[in-house]
């Protein structure tokens, strides 16, 4: 790819509080948010049905895992619920915060099969109606495709939309992802292995040290040359420590606090 | 029959051979304390035997006989069927465990053995099925092997259990166990043969009745204490003992247990091999090879060695290095560990007692039992933390009746000189350790209750008499009954939490298990043992080598060279939960590394330690172990100060790393963890601030990176007694250590599921760390008690509340001394570079990561 991701000075200080970091990829603006959740200002309209703007607020986030503790119930271990209901009130209130008019889950929507949360789910997003809801279907999304239709979701393998992929898998990743090829709307660049790549899976996080031996591991947003990668929206999971090569970046997500913990170098 | 045996094999039977005799004649159970090589087995064997016959045989499971290992219940099934073959005796003899095949299995099941050889977890399993009770209802015997061994366990609360449940099934079972010397052996009988019937409410106040089949409580049976038979070294016949024989058992009312003590006492000669100049020794580290030129005349003048390390690491290394220095051993010896492929174990074992081996190195894999008449010498390379572990391993060298056991120590650094002084006191005092017993774990009882569920199901009311008839149960309350109930029922208190959840439902007034799904996980998943998930070695060309801990290998790269099971291997992949590997052309890398390798000193050694460090502070010390310390003491001296005995040293470093206080109490690592969390919690209390903690036996170290200010008389004031188990229960919840410990609960609790074997994707969906878990029920159910079991378990028998109690108010008592420090010490070292820290903070979260970002960025 010829673009090189750029974290400049600018997208740095318009930042205007921790609660969110703005960020400039491939000439977007995204927000990178405490929440653990994307914003990407002005997404073109493309998929979206909504008629008149041209441009939609987007809501990015990844691997939410809703009804995991219930599916450990249904195994006979009894993991207590909680975080399905919180995530999802979480979810509710970034969105009418932020004026959000289209959410996109890159994967790993439901963590397994339907279950007694999976009416939860569905009457939250029931209540965001008018909102355009993209699914990109992750490891974990095994219900059929029309259960995720009877919520409102429409179903992508991977999208590319603007300057970005949207994938479930980082590019390392790839194997045995087959590609939809039905409904990519926007034609945009033709070869989708030269769009920059947004994705989650992985659940990154990052280990902090400090002096007299102190560590802190936090989930993260990895910013790498070729693709961001979203940490958990889901509460209920667990992280993946990963190492940042010289040209990433690393934003860590402490409390409701978006922190740099690691700025390429040469920017 | 028994006397007939003897004069057979022109035999003397020893006294407490008699003694078993008589009291199993009459029906009675009871533990056996006797030193290895005095014929321990046959002691029960032949009257089991004898009461078979004259019951009159008939077929069916009348004996299970439990070990704590299967390479014991091998050895044990080839000791029985020797026996059976010199009487000409019948009775089928079997063995099922984690190894038995389906197959055998299965002709198990179609024809019993007269006597079943198993493990607890294996018992358990048997008991998850429904048919049990038909298998079970001839038996008429248990016998317990090394019933130390599992005393103090999670598996000995699984055994205390399983026989509670099996004396259900038949009143009348007898039950006996076999334990080396430990300091609580009556404690031992107790938890074997559970609380007598009847005990709930009847005669919980009459603890003055009196008499031998008065069913009263346990502590009754104090006076059956003095029942109990010392039996001195000669060797006098009385053949009457078992020629009268028969049941004389009254219904109803079990006879009194008996325990049983050989006064026979095994001669054992301990010596320390000392560094010829000891300013070289290594004042830290744990490898010990500083030594190795010292050792290899011993190894060379004995006609077998066997050589004990602490890690499984350490066995690799010292073989390596042997080999590299003598290369005319190699063939002569071998490595012998947990990790190690079974048939190669099997193979060293059969080795060593033919005699083919010269040195086998090993873990405490060799502790127990196995017969290893050849091995003349022990080396214990590293402090065994414990006497009666010390003891236990020397008596591996001296086997047959008789002979001396040797027993050499190797120190590996500086301060071991002292606990070596201290060991061999404790071991000429016989100062033995008791078994510290479990609380009734709840994640124990409720595993047994799936278990009971599984196996066609159970009556709450029925199945709580028989839990609190165990000893560690007995004063379970009806409230946490209920609370085990409802967890396995709706999950927990919280309802709403639990939509999902089924585990047992009722039928008929009887709890049952009936998914099939769950059943099957539920028997996979018996077991209490914790482990890292382990991962299988393999040749690339095939070939299993062993198993390896998965934190091991995440840290290796391809191509990375490691050594494991004596051999270079270089990692080629990982696949499928397995290793894959090949033979390595380089010989240098990493030494493949294991978890569990830190056990804790006990208190009886510490008190010793104390005491050897006083008199070498008063040069009243005249051991060998001294005299050879004391050049590393002098530079303690010069650098820092020697505590006299009065006096509690504090030494204050600023280095780089930050602002350094070390402490040292010399009680173990265990309480210098609860003790630096104290601490460090009463600190943190005043300002916010966080620590890195670090600890050995010796002390403990906290690590802040600004500077506390604290004089001696702020620092005493850490140790007050007032409000010590509040603090001590907030510290442990901010540290790590329930979080850490909780773990084991929920594994043994069935919370974490390690999957199907050869079905590894589908069960991911039903994975999750510990620490997840122990998050979301600390949010959303607080008062489920396994967490409260988490915290209780680390300050009961993890830092040891009444260890931590005792040393505060020692050092209340004392004079602190706050020394300041130009360079390091020879105290501090070791504990300054031991890299398996904890942490504690009271900072705010952003806080902390602004200062980290401001180094890390700078």
């Amino acid at each position: 790819m010829n673009k090189t991701h750029k974290m400049g000075k600018e997208a740095t200080n318009s930042a205007q509080n921790d609660n969110a970091k703005q960020l400039t990829l491939q000439g977007e603006r995204l927000i990178l948010n405490g929440e653990r959740a994307v914003i990407w200002l002005d997404a073109p309209r493309g998929t979206s049905g909504t008629p008149g703007a041209s441009i939609c607020r987007t809501l990015l986030l990844s691997d939410t895992h809703f009804g995991k503790a219930e599916t450990f119930q249904e195994h006979g271990i009894p993991v207590p619920g909680g975080e399905t209901d919180r995530d999802l009130q979480r979810l509710t209130r970034l969105t009418e915060a932020n004026d959000i008019d289209r959410i996109i889950v890159l994967g790993d929507l439901f963590h397994s099969k339907r279950n007694s949360s999976w009416d939860r789910v569905f009457s939250a997003f029931g209540a965001l109606s008018g909102l355009d809801l993209v699914l990109i279907m992750g490891n974990h999304d095994i219900i059929h495709q029309s259960d995720y239709e009877s919520i409102g979701f429409r179903c992508f393998e991977e999208l590319a939309l603007g300057p970005f992929l949207l994938r479930h898998h980082p590019p390392e990743n790839d194997y045995a992802v087959k590609t939809a090829g039905a409904e990519l709307p926007d034609p945009g660049p033709s070869d989708p292995e030269k769009l920059y790549r947004i994705c989650g899976h992985l659940h990154p996080s990052f280990r902090l040290h400090g002096a007299a031996r102190q560590r802190l591991t936090l989930p993260c947003y990895w910013v790498r040359p070729d693709c961001l990668i979203l940490p958990a929206f889901g509460s209920f999971t667990g992280t993946h420590p990963v190492t940042p090569g010289a040209g990433d970046s690393i934003w860590v997500v402490a409390g409701d606090s978006v922190l740099p913990a690691h700025i390429a170098r040469g920017d | 029959m028994a006397a007939s045996y003897f004069r057979q094999k022109d035999w003397i039977p020893f006294e407490h051979q008699v003694a078993v005799w008589q009291a199993f004649r009459d029906g009675r159970s009871g533990l056996l304390n006797a030193p290895t090589g005095t014929g321990k087995t046959s002691a029960i064997w032949l009257p089991v035997l004898q009461r078979l016959y004259d019951d009159g045989y008939h077929k069916g499971l009348r004996i299970l006989w439990l070990t704590p290992l299967r390479a014991l219940a091998r050895d044990t099934e080839q000791a029985l069927k020797g026996i059976n073959r010199d009487l000409g005796a019948n009775i089928p003899v079997a063995r099922r465990t984690g190894d038995t095949s389906s197959s055998v299995r299965s002709s198990i099941d179609r024809n019993p053995p007269g006597c079943l050889i198993t493990t607890p977890e294996s018992l358990h399993v048997l008991i998850s099925r429904p048919d049990h009770i038909r298998l079970f209802n001839q038996l008429d015997a248990v016998i317990v092997d090394e019933w130390h061994e599992l005393l103090g366990s999670k598996r000995g609360v699984m055994t205390e259990l399983a026989l509670a449940y099996l004396r259900t099934l038949r009143p009348e079972l007898i039950i006996w166990g076999m334990s080396a010397t430990i300091g609580n052996l009556e404690e031992a009988l107790h938890v074997l043969t559970g609380i007598q019937k009847n005990n709930e409410k009847a005669n919980s106040d009459k603890s003055g009745e009196t008499g031998k089949h008065g069913a009263g409580r346990h502590r009754i049976q104090t006076n059956e204490v003095s029942d109990t038979a010392k039996i001195s070294g000669n060797n006098k016949t009385s053949e009457t003992a078992y020629k009268n024989s028969g049941p004389s058992i009254t219904p109803t009312v079990r006879p009194v247990p008996i325990l049983v003590r050989s006064e026979m006492e095994k001669s054992i000669r301990m010596q320390t091999i000392l560094p010829d100049d000891s300013t070289r020794f290594p004042w830290a580290g744990h490898m010990g090879l500083k030594l190795l030129p010292e050792v290899i005349p011993v190894i060379r003048n004995s006609r077998s060695t066997l050589l004990f390390t602490n890690t499984r690491a350490q066995t690799e290394i010292w073989y390596q290095k042997i080999l590299d220095t003598c290369p005319d051993l190699a063939g002569q010896m071998a490595i012998h560990h947990g990790s190690i492929d079974a048939p190669i174990r099997e193979w060293v074992e059969e080795a060593v007692r033919n005699e083919q081996l010269k040195l086998v190195i090993s873990t405490s894999s060799l502790d127990l039992g196995v017969d290893f008449s050849p091995v003349e010498t022990v080396i214990q390379v590293g402090s065994p933390k414990g006497v009666a572990r010390y003891l236990q391993r020397a008596g591996r060298s001296g086997h047959q009746p008789g002979a001396e056991s040797r027993i050499y120590f190797v120190p590996t650094h500086g301060m071991e000189l002292i606990e070596a002084a201290a060991l061999h006191k404790a071991a000429e005092e016989r100062d033995i350790e008791s078994r510290p017993l479990f609380d009734k774990p709840l994640d124990v009882l409720l595993q047994f209750l799936g278990t009971l569920a599984a196996g066609g199901g159970f009556d709450p009311a029925v199945t709580l008499q028989t839990v609190r008839r165990t000893y560690t149960y007995r004063d379970l309350d009806d409230a946490g009954w209920q609370w085990a109930l409802a967890f396995l029922t709706s999950g927990g208190s919280a309802l709403r939490s639990y939509p999902d959840y089924r585990k047992l439902s009722e039928d008929n007034g009887k709890m049952v298990m009936t998914d099939t799904r769950l059943i099957r996980k539920h028997r996979l998943s018996i077991g209490t043992i914790v482990d890292d998930p382990v991962l299988k070695v393999r040749y690339l060309k095939g070939g299993y080598i062993g198993t390896v801990e998965e934190s091991f290998i995440s840290r290796l790269r391809r191509g990375d060279t490691f050594l494991f099971a004596g051999k270079w291997l270089s990692f080629v992949r990982l696949k499928d939960m397995t290793v894959f590997v090949r033979r390595a052309s380089k010989k240098s890398g990493i030494v493949s590394r294991w978890m569990g390798g830190r056990i804790e000193l006990s208190s009886h050694l510490a008190r010793q330690m104390r005491r050897q460090i006083e008199l070498i502070a008063d040069d009243a010390a005249a051991s060998p172990e001294a005299a050879a310390i004391r050049p590393i003491l002098d530079i303690q001296r010069q650098r820092s100060r020697l505590p006299s005995k009065n006096e509690f040293l504090v030494e204050s470093l600023k280095t780089r790393e930050g602002n350094h206080l070390f402490f040292y109490p010399v009680e173990g690592r265990a309480v210098h963890e609860g003790l630096a969390s104290l601490a460090a919690w009463r600190i943190s209390r005043t300002m916010p601030v966080s620590f890195s903690i670090a600890m050995n036996d010796f002390g403990f170290e906290l690590l802040t990176d600004r500077e506390l200010a604290l004089d001696s008389s702020s620092l005493k004031e850490l140790f007050r007694t007032e409000n010590l188990e509040d603090d001590l229960l907030d510290a442990i919840n901010a540290s790590e250590m329930s979080r850490r410990h909780f773990r084991e609960l929920a594994r043994v609790s069935r919370l974490l599921f390690t999957g199907f074997p050869g079905r590894f994707k589908g069960s991911r969906h039903i994975q999750a760390s510990s620490e997840m878990l122990y998050e979301v029920f600390r949010k959303y159910d607080p008062g489920n008690l396994l967490l409260l079991q988490a915290s209780r378990e680390v300050l009961n028998r993890h830092i040891r509340l009444d260890r931590i109690r005792n040393a505060a108010e020692r050092i209340m008592a004392m004079d602190l001394v706050l020394q300041p420090l130009e360079k390091p010490s020879p105290f501090c070292l070791p504990v300054w570079v031991d890299r398996l820290r904890g942490g504690l903070t009271s900072e705010e979260l952003e806080d902390r990561i602004r200062k980290m970002q401001q180094q890390l960025l700078a």
